[in-house]
């Protein structure tokens, strides 16, 4: 099991490295950040360069994000395209195996943009004699568990229905667009007047509170890491939180993980 | 060893309609056999290997593969090696990352330096960091064979067409190797188009037709040997009525004749002092047998009308 992990693991990592659109992106990601970087080493005073270095570091993970997000949504529409996977699992190598060093596979490289934007943060702070602030690890960590909480989430979509379809439906079902509409459809249904509105207003706000609990939380802590992510300065309890965050995470990616092997059992590999 | 009874399974086509892509499909396949699965195309030759591997799920009916029955990643498939009919494989891995990951992923597989060898042996070395999206028809089949070939301890073969694409010299080169496993024990069961070819190695075979079996037996009672002789002789101004030519050219005259013709047909050639080139007791072929099966009398239909 260990030794087909690590071969799939490495298989992954092979195919982010030689997909043409990932390099892609990597490559925009390289030459957006470099001329940022170019321009920033322009500014004097102090206070800029505090923003530079958040700036810098927010485009970093900002792309991060995009790439990581991309991950598995790109390796399973690949993989399902070419329908190579029934070289895998007419093999001893049972579909959890194959979905979870994909996990895996995406955790390492979200690991690795994460660290880049770190020591990109780091450097400037170094070579631009300015006190180290502790938020710049919380915003990369934080940035790290979102992407992978994304990817995760679109590697399951993307076994669900097509990948368009996945981004739409991951992109237009927020937690937050579902919540604002149940409380609106709330609100209306205490204001209606006919009983066709009230029917309307008791379905509208049942469908939303339904996709509500069953769409998956991204970002638990967004509300309140909001000035975190604005002045870098972290409290104790943020890092406690940042830690629950992650034992989130690891639950989140095992259930989605089984429930993605589940579906590639199910699929039509030939 | 391989059993399949009653398989019935059916593809959508359009939003209303079905095919019955296998239609009581039954096999029986024993250890050590060397069995053909025919037939025409769309007779469903590859869906019930899909089945056998448990890719497909049949509607109805069993499949069982040593005794159980295959799902997706199963434990059984380190006794099973499979080569399927496209070579659907990681077209981003190199040939020699390819069979190493397709290898890795048995508990009992050929070491690097067997890899190395069987790479060798099809004439893939030349090509060994070559992405497979850029290998040709035929180096891609030879990968798929060598994939198959790494599981050391595969007691079944699953071959989809295993020499399409391919030269005959590697063609032959896969056939010897094939029969050296068949000989140590392994069972194979093989798709092919190429009936010569089953006829070589095959010693059972079912012929397929619209998802069922049609013909199932031993090979040996199909290519029965007939009453007639093959002869190829010197060309003669005059051939008695009694030799049916099937070919004459400038340097020969082939024929059928019957076996009481035999003595007769020989008293011809000394007297007309004639060279005999060749003289043959007449087998059906395969493809006669097929022919026979899909065209022989029935005005074009098929066997299962």
């Amino acid at each position: 099991m260990g030794k087909q992990l690590l071969t799939n693991l490495r298989c992954h990592l092979l195919f982010f490295s030689r997909n043409g659109l990932l390099l892609a992106i990597v490559v925009v990601l390289a030459i957006h950040a470099g001329t940022g970087l170019f321009f920033s080493t322009l500014y004097e005073s102090h206070t800029n360069r505090f923003y530079t270095i958040q700036e810098v570091t927010g485009m970093i993970n900002g792309y991060s994000f995009v790439l990581v997000a991309a991950l598995g949504i790109l390796t399973i529409f690949s993989h399902l395209r070419d329908r190579c996977l029934k070289m895998v699992f007419t093999r001893p190598c049972p579909p959890e195996v194959w979905i979870f060093s994909l996990l895996l596979a995406i955790i390492l490289v979200a690991a690795g943009l994460a660290l880049i934007a770190l020591l990109t943060g780091t450097t400037l702070f170094l070579v631009w004699k300015i006190p180290f602030q502790s938020g710049l690890v919380f915003v990369c960590m934080n940035n790290f568990l979102r992407s992978v909480t994304l990817a995760a989430t679109l590697t399951f979509m993307s076994l669900l229905v097509h990948p368009v379809l996945a981004i739409f439906f991951v992109a237009a079902f927020q937690e937050r667009t579902l919540f604002f509409f149940w409380m609106t459809t709330e609100a209306a249904l205490r204001n209606v007047s006919t009983p066709r509105e009230a029917f309307f207003s008791a379905l509208g706000r049942n469908l939303a509170r339904f996709f509500y609990y069953l769409v998956p939380i991204q970002e638990p802590f967004q509300e309140v890491w909001a000035e975190v992510s604005r002045s870098w300065v972290v409290l104790a309890r943020d890092w406690l939180r940042l830690l629950l965050l992650v034992g989130y995470l690891m639950v989140f990616c095992s259930f989605l993980g089984i429930l993605c092997a589940e579906l590639l059992k199910r699929k039509r590999l030939v | 060893m391989i059993t399949a009874r009653e398989v019935r399974l059916r593809f959508r086509k359009g939003l209303t309609g079905w095919i019955n892509a296998l239609d009581g499909f039954s096999v029986t396949v024993r250890r050590g056999d060397i069995y053909g699965l025919l037939g025409p195309n769309g007779a469903g030759k590859s869906t019930a290997m899909y089945t056998f591997l448990g890719l497909l799920t049949p509607e109805s009916g069993s499949v069982e593969v040593l005794g159980e029955k295959l799902f997706p990643g199963s434990h059984l498939f380190q006794r099973v090696a499979y080569l399927p009919e496209e070579p659907h494989y990681h077209l981003y891995l190199t040939v020699e990352e390819a069979v190493s990951y397709y290898a890795s992923l048995y508990p009992r597989a050929a070491s690097k330096k067997q890899q190395a060898v069987l790479m060798e042996t099809f004439g893939l070395s030349n090509f060994r960091r070559l992405k497979l999206a850029r290998c040709s028809k035929g180096m891609k089949q030879k990968v798929g064979l060598i994939q198959a070939l790494v599981n050391e301890a595969a007691e079944i073969f699953f071959l989809d067409e295993p020499t399409r694409g391919l030269d005959p010299l590697t063609t032959a080169r896969f056939r010897e190797i094939l029969l050296e496993k068949n000989r140590q024990g392994v069972t194979v069961i093989l798709n092919s188009h190429v009936l010569a070819e089953v006829e070589m190695i095959c010693n059972r075979v079912a012929i397929m037709d619209r998802g069922k079996v049609v013909v199932e037996d031993e090979l040996k009672h199909l290519l029965h040997p007939e009453n007639n002789y093959d002869v190829e002789f010197e060309p003669a101004a005059e051939v008695p009525e009694w030799i049916s030519v099937t070919e004459r050219t400038g340097s020969s005259v082939k024929a059928v004749i019957s076996q009481e013709n035999l003595p007769n047909f020989f008293d011809f050639l000394r007297q007309s002092r004639l060279r005999l080139y060749l003289c043959a007791l007449k087998k059906t072929t395969l493809e006669e047998t097929f022919k026979h099966l899909f065209q022989g009398g029935s005005g074009g239909k098929t066997v299962a009308d």
